[in-house]
């Protein structure tokens, strides 16, 4: 091996101008962001929002088309070498070998990463431990369950101790308990000290993150502590609105044009304004003369899926787009 | 580095293993359809660069050799002073055919004291070529005496021209012998092609191909694990095949046994650069497929195999030294059938040498390409 590279900066990862246009178009559009060693930071979006665009920019995997930037302070294109031995990756796709034994995946990518011999097994043993896999070792890998398939897939990506783990949609499509097991141990490898990048679709799952960073349209929208982004991007408070038929209040709400944002969430709607307590009487009268069948109206606390709504809204507003 | 190249040929093993159809496809497949070789077909030969030793270098002579070059089948092209050239020319492929005219030929001819001797050598090694080439020179010296004898009716007795043909080297004409080496040579191909191809398209297609390009493995330790059991495997398959070649279809090896066993090596790594291009520039397992088959195809057809590339139009000709096959068709039947030494493949090799580093240089350039 070649001796070590200098580190560029003490940032586990720093992003300026970051940019990927795919002939005509911009997936990931100048970003900005910076993330400190031992946090979770999640990268938060839609489909096609750019997400794992910018993963692969940084990981090595695309070339960026303006803009730098450098992961565990070394430079994602020049010194891409260098960040691959110290990172882990789970990507969205499952990429384990399915025709491959447990065991044999976790022998092969460990030996990939220079781990070997004792070391190697005692490893193996913890990450089969962790993902509850005992007695499977010997199974081939297709024929696992959901779940363990996914556990296995991060045992895979952290068996190496990796500074920096980066999961993209980690838990797509995975139940609600595991999801949460999956966290929990998350936080443990963030209190032993890896950062981790994750993405998500889930926005109770963002609440757990030290940082966040909202993307949309391949720009960051929103960034910053889930308290401090709360507070900054919420024009207003929220009332949650349960009527029998909530597509005929939506539209009543909508035509009234005094809120800044009326959103369906599930079966209930969330109405956000500036002092939005003194609406309920218009409310309440508007949705029974629609025959909506108001059930009940409460005060709120903004949950991070309205503040990502309202940024949206904002960030359209202020490029003269139609809400 | 090793140890993450030998990691990785440990991995490929385990899932050949695994792999129900692929591993009796490459082993069997070829083997079965070499013992099943189809008997080419003939076509029309033309054209055939014909070496001249006209040792007599009289006007009669001269008129054969315009004769010669008059039928569809001839193209004298060489004109030698000594007979001892003509094997370095059978030797490399060059000419097929040398027609040796004795010096005292029209001596003969006049006098009529006895029948002049024509010599056609020709090679047998290429026995399509060889029985067309007879023939149509029996039927060249046919119509000159023919010719002749109207000319010279009452001014002498005319002798009959005594044509012997001599083949050279596969004096039987066994079809085998011929047909053989070319059908191992494509099944050879084939095996390292496929082999080479699937392996990375595999891994894109399933995504664990962004798994290892994020790991310390780098491209070129990832090309050579893959090229390595390719290797393994395609070399098995011949020394089986070579096997069959010898023993069963009897066809002779009249040239050294490590020479051969070496520059069939050197040709399979050449054909699993090709392999692993198509394998890096392919999305999905179906496309390297369908790209295996679109190039085995244009090799198969400039390989000389089914097509003699003496019929082709000159371009054609000229881009037929791009397909390895062709050249490494030339070595093998060389030291099998003539016991050639290396010093007659100077060119061949080389050719091979070029299309190898041309090949491997591109791949890696595309690899590191199709990142963007
Ligand atoms: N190689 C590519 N060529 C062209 N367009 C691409 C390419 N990769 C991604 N895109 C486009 O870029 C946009 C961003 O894609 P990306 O995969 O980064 O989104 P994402 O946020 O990860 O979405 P998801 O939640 O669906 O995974 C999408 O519109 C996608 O179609
Ligand atoms: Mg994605």
């Amino acid at each position: 091996m070649t001796g070590e590279k200098p580190r560029l900066n003490d940032y586990a990862v720093q992003a300026v101008e970051l940019t990927k246009k795919f002939d005509n178009f911009t997936a990931v559009d100048h970003i900005h962001f910076t993330i400190e060693r031992g946090e979770i930071f999640g990268f938060l979006g839609p489909n096609g929002a750019g997400k794992t665009t910018t993963i692969r920019m940084l990981l090595g995997l695309l070339r960026p088309t303006e803009g730098e930037a450098t992961v565990l302070g070394y430079d994602i294109v020049t010194q891409s070498e260098e960040i691959k031995k110290r990172i882990g990756y789970m990507s969205q796709r499952f990429t384990l070998y399915q025709d491959l034994t447990v065991s044999e995946n976790l022998d092969f990518y460990g030996r990939t990463y220079g781990v070997r011999g004792k070391e190697l097994a005692q490893r193996k043993e913890f990450m089969i431990d962790m993902a509850g896999l005992k007695g499977h070792e010997k199974e081939l890998t297709k024929n696992l369950a959901g779940g363990w398939k996914q556990r296995l897939a991060l045992g895979t990506a952290i068996l190496h101790e990796p500074e920096m783990l980066f999961l993209d949609e980690p838990t797509a499509g995975v139940d609600p308990i595991s999801r949460q097991a999956f966290w929990n141990f998350l936080y443990r490898l963030a209190e032993e000290g890896t950062t981790i990048f994750v993405t998500t679709h889930y926005m109770d799952e963002a609440e757990h993150c030290h940082n966040l960073a909202f993307i949309h349209n391949g720009r960051i929208i929103a960034q910053g502590t889930p308290q401090s982004i709360k507070e900054k991007h919420m024009k207003g408070e929220v009332l949650e609105i349960d009527c029998q038929r909530a597509d005929v209040a939506l539209a009543a709400l909508r035509e009234l044009s005094h809120f800044e944002e009326v959103a369906l969430y599930g079966s209930l709607i969330h109405l956000v304004a500036q002092g939005v307590e003194g609406y309920e009487p218009l409310i309440e009268e508007t949705l029974r003369q629609k025959g909506a069948g108001l059930r009940s109206m409460d005060l709120i606390a903004p949950s991070l899926e309205d503040v990502f709504i309202s940024s949206i809204k904002e960030q359209s507003n202020l490029r003269g787009d139609l809400p | 580095m090793l140890a993450r190249i030998l990691n990785l040929i440990r991995k490929e093993f385990i899932q050949l293993r695994r792999d129900r159809l692929l591993a009796p496809f490459i082993i069997l497949g070829p083997v079965v359809e070499l013992i099943a070789v189809a008997y080419s077909t003939s076509h029309p030969i033309e054209h055939i660069p014909t070496a001249i030793v006209d040792l007599d270098r009289s006007q009669r002579s001269r008129e054969l050799v315009a004769a010669f070059g008059n039928s569809q089948t001839f193209d004298p092209t060489y004109y030698l002073y000594d007979q001892t050239e003509v094997r370095t020319l059978l030797d490399n492929g060059t000419s097929p055919v040398a027609i040796v005219i004795p010096s005292g030929f029209s001596q003969g001819l006049s006098s009529g004291a006895e029948n002049p001797q024509l010599q056609i050598i020709l090679d047998g090694s290429e026995p399509s070529v060889a029985q067309t080439a007879e023939m149509a020179a029996q039927g060249v010296v046919a119509s000159y005496s023919a010719q002749l004898m109207r000319e010279e009716w009452g001014v002498s007795q005319v002798a009959t021209i005594d044509s012997r043909a001599r083949v050279w080297f596969n004096e039987e004409l066994k079809e085998a012998n011929y047909t053989v080496p070319a059908e191992l040579a494509f099944m050879l191909y084939m095996v390292a092609l496929m082999v080479a191809s699937l392996g990375i398209a595999r891994e894109r297609e399933l995504g664990t191909l962004e798994q290892l390009l994020v790991s310390p493995l780098r491209p070129i330790e990832l090309i050579i694990g893959k090229a390595i059991p390719a290797v393994i495997i395609s070399y098995l398959d011949f020394l089986l095949m070579l096997a069959i070649t010898l023993f069963i279809f009897h066809v002779p090896l009249r040239g050294s046994l490590p020479l051969l066993l070496t520059v069939s090596l050197f040709y399979i790594f050449v054909e699993l650069g090709w392999g692993i291009m198509i394998s890096t520039i392919s999305n999905t397992q179906q496309q390297a497929l369908l790209l295996v088959f679109i190039l085995a195809m244009t090799e198969m057809v400039f390989s000389g195999y089914a097509i003699p590339i003496e019929s082709m139009p000159r371009p054609l000709q000229l881009l037929s030294n791009l397909a390895a096959i062709k050249h490494f068709l030339i070595i093998f039947r060389g030291i099998l059938l003539k016991g050639a030494g290396v010093g007659a493949f100077i060119p061949e090799i080389l050719a091979l040498a070029i299309i190898g580093v041309v090949v491997v240089s591109l791949t890696l350039w595309v690899f590191r390409k199709r990142l963007d």
